[in-house]
């Protein structure tokens, strides 16, 4: 047993050793859907879950002589994300033909852009292990997305809603060393594409998918070593479970006195496993060549400068500046930043705030749990909320002024999330205002006592904590009305007053 | 120069059988462009800006609006599928990759 123990401490130590060695280099292709209303090349919705074919025409379906008519608003989703991650622009840029052949692809091409990138050299920062990391960009090119394929046992289904819906294909240089890095990166670009509006990354929906270059080589060895690419990823965990999953597979390969083979492996998400893909042709050539069909772009001054000034405060200095301005610390920061609507519900709200001290860090929380967790349960956006960022800001006002109890604001938040009424009239309205009146709250105490005799005794004979019985009863009579600190200070006076008495 | 090897890839990716007797015969004519090319690869094109189109037209594009194609459209393209199911066009099994 000792042995089999040893012989197996030995080998994970071995693997250990054989890991240390090594050192991973990750690429990745990033795919985004553009938000555009329309297609790319034609003016069929790019609407999501719609009846499969319905958002189809000649020129999606690829029709003999059908032409492509450019969106616009592609052009300048793809030239504003560049801007944004510092990439230098093609302003002269213009569409290639990607040959091949695939039934998701009626045309047997695909329009994309191939020497002439709207955007390259770009870059990406992001925090790891408390250190800034710049990620380099390689380009970021416009295409078209291919129909969805269903696949059945003797057949496959194929839906082309999808096929010609804008996208970017965004390109980094392998420069990324772990599934952790390459977690990070990708959750800071899907914040800065969000904030930007440009895709609204949604995973679920296929809005963002992955691919994976992946090799290891020697520490120091100064050439890459053999490339593996990883396709099928369509969630950011899936590429770091695929990443963690290849890096070993690699290892284990060299190790064992194998190769690493340049190939392309599909990941598996129910086996968590890559699997090599037979390759789609024996050699591949896709044979680019410009598309005849769509005019160059010369993009001039006026629209760059236009697009440039649209950007948002991104994610990262947002975080920053609501840290200094509001006090917040970098959890909460991060998580109100964390989309450009919750940051903007939580701004409008402080700003509808009387008190600037208090009620920032209040807002925070009340947003943090509460609300979304509300919005939760009923699946809405805080775009949505019933309870606008002026109704909350007056109700933390309202607890802040002492007006209502913490305790009262969550029972009137609750009928302000169903009904979408302001604080002031719910709490006329329910009744629910604090009593501060102290001659009110005197004769609910003296009652209180009364009913609590052995209560009072305990406290005014030193066991402090007996008054909780005392208070208790107050704010049961008072349904939860009376304002609490004070009905702890007169509860003491009165009891004291009568030891005095005694 | 083209080879039967490389004939036989490009016919192959392009999805086109051709059979034996048919291979010499279009690596002939294909050779006979190719040289034609390589004839044109001679002129000095040093001060010669790339062109990939003929025209000075540029930033030809449409707004982003919505516009569906009418039932009759869809129906006639949907139509045209040799099978369908459902909604789908049903197709032979492809590897899914």
């Amino acid at each position: 047993m000792l042995v089999n123990i040893l012989i197996l401490n030995n080998k994970i130590n071995k693997v250990n050793n054989e890991m240390e060695k090594y050192e991973t280099m990750i690429g990745l292709e990033v795919h985004m859907q553009i938000n555009t209303k329309s297609k790319i090349f034609c003016e069929c919705s790019t609407d999501f879950g719609c009846q499969p074919n319905s958002n189809t025409c000649v020129i999606c379906t690829s029709q003999p002589g059908a032409l492509p008519l450019l969106n616009k608003q592609a052009i300048e989703a793809v030239v504003k994300t560049g801007l944004a991650l510092n990439c230098k622009i093609n302003v002269a840029s213009n569409f290639s033909r990607k040959q091949y052949f695939y039934p998701d692809l009626p045309k047997n091409y695909q329009i994309t852009q191939f020497s002439l990138p709207l955007c390259y050299n770009g870059t990406l920062k992001f925090i790891y292990k408390d250190k800034e990391k710049i990620i380099n960009i390689q380009r970021i090119h416009l295409e078209e997305d291919a129909g969805k394929l269903i696949h059945k046992d003797n057949y496959s289904l194929l839906d082309l809603n999808r096929a010609g819906i804008g996208l970017m294909e965004l390109v980094t240089s392998p420069e990324l060393h772990s599934a952790e890095e390459s977690f990070i990166f990708l959750n800071t670009l899907k914040d800065i594409v969000e904030y930007l509006a440009t895709s609204q990354c949604n995973m679920e929906q296929g809005q963002m998918r992955c691919d994976v270059n992946i090799s290891i080589r020697q520490v120091n060895q100064q050439t890459l070593g053999t490339k593996v690419e990883i396709k099928n990823l369509n969630s950011i965990s899936a590429v770091q479970d695929a990443i963690n999953y290849e890096y070993a597979r690699q290892i284990k390969t060299l190790t064992d006195g194998g190769k690493v083979v340049q190939e392309t492996r599909a990941w598996d998400s129910k086996l968590n496993i890559t699997k090599s893909t037979r390759p789609k042709e024996n050699c591949l050539d896709y044979r680019y060549f410009t598309e005849p069909n769509l005019i160059p772009l010369n993009l001039n001054d006026t629209l760059i400068t236009k697009l440039y000034k649209e950007i948002p405060e991104l994610p990262y200095l947002r975080k920053q500046r609501f840290m200094v301005s509001y006090q917040l610390n970098a959890y909460d920061a991060s998580y109100l930043t964390s989309t450009k609507l919750l940051a903007d519900y939580y701004e409008k709200a402080v700003k509808f705030s009387k008190n600037n001290k208090i009620a920032p860090k209040l807002l925070a929380n009340w947003i943090a749990t509460e609300l979304i967790s509300k919005l939760n349960v009923s699946k809405l956006n805080i775009d949505k909320s019933p309870v606008t960022s002026e109704n909350l800001a007056k109700l933390i006002d309202l607890i802040i002024s002492g007006k209502i109890s913490g305790k009262i604001a969550k029972q009137i938040f609750v009928e302000m999330y169903k009904t979408s009424i302001d604080p002031v009239t719910l709490i006329n309205k329910m009744n629910m205002k604090q009593i501060s009146n102290e001659s009110i709250i005197i004769a609910l105490c003296n009652e209180s006592i009364k009913e609590n005799s052995k209560a009072a005794f305990e406290f005014q004979t030193g066991k402090v904590k007996a008054i909780d019985y005392i208070v208790g009863t107050v704010m049961k009579k008072s349904k939860g009305k009376a304002n609490p600190q004070l009905v702890v200070k007169i509860i003491k006076e009165l009891l004291k007053n009568s030891v005095n008495k005694i | 120069m083209i080879k039967k090897c490389e004939f036989n890839n490009i016919a192959f990716l392009s999805r086109i059988y051709v059979n034996e007797q048919e291979v010499n015969k279009y690596i002939t004519d294909l050779n006979k462009m190719v040289t034609a090319v390589n004839i044109l690869q001679e002129v000095n094109t040093d001060n010669v800006i790339p062109t990939t189109h003929m025209t000075s037209m540029r930033n030809i594009w449409r707004q982003d609006t919505v516009k569906s194609s009418t039932n009759s459209v869809k129906k006639i393209l949907f139509n045209n599928a040799p099978e369908a199911e459902n909604c789908f066009y049903k197709i032979r099994k492809v590897l899914n990759i």
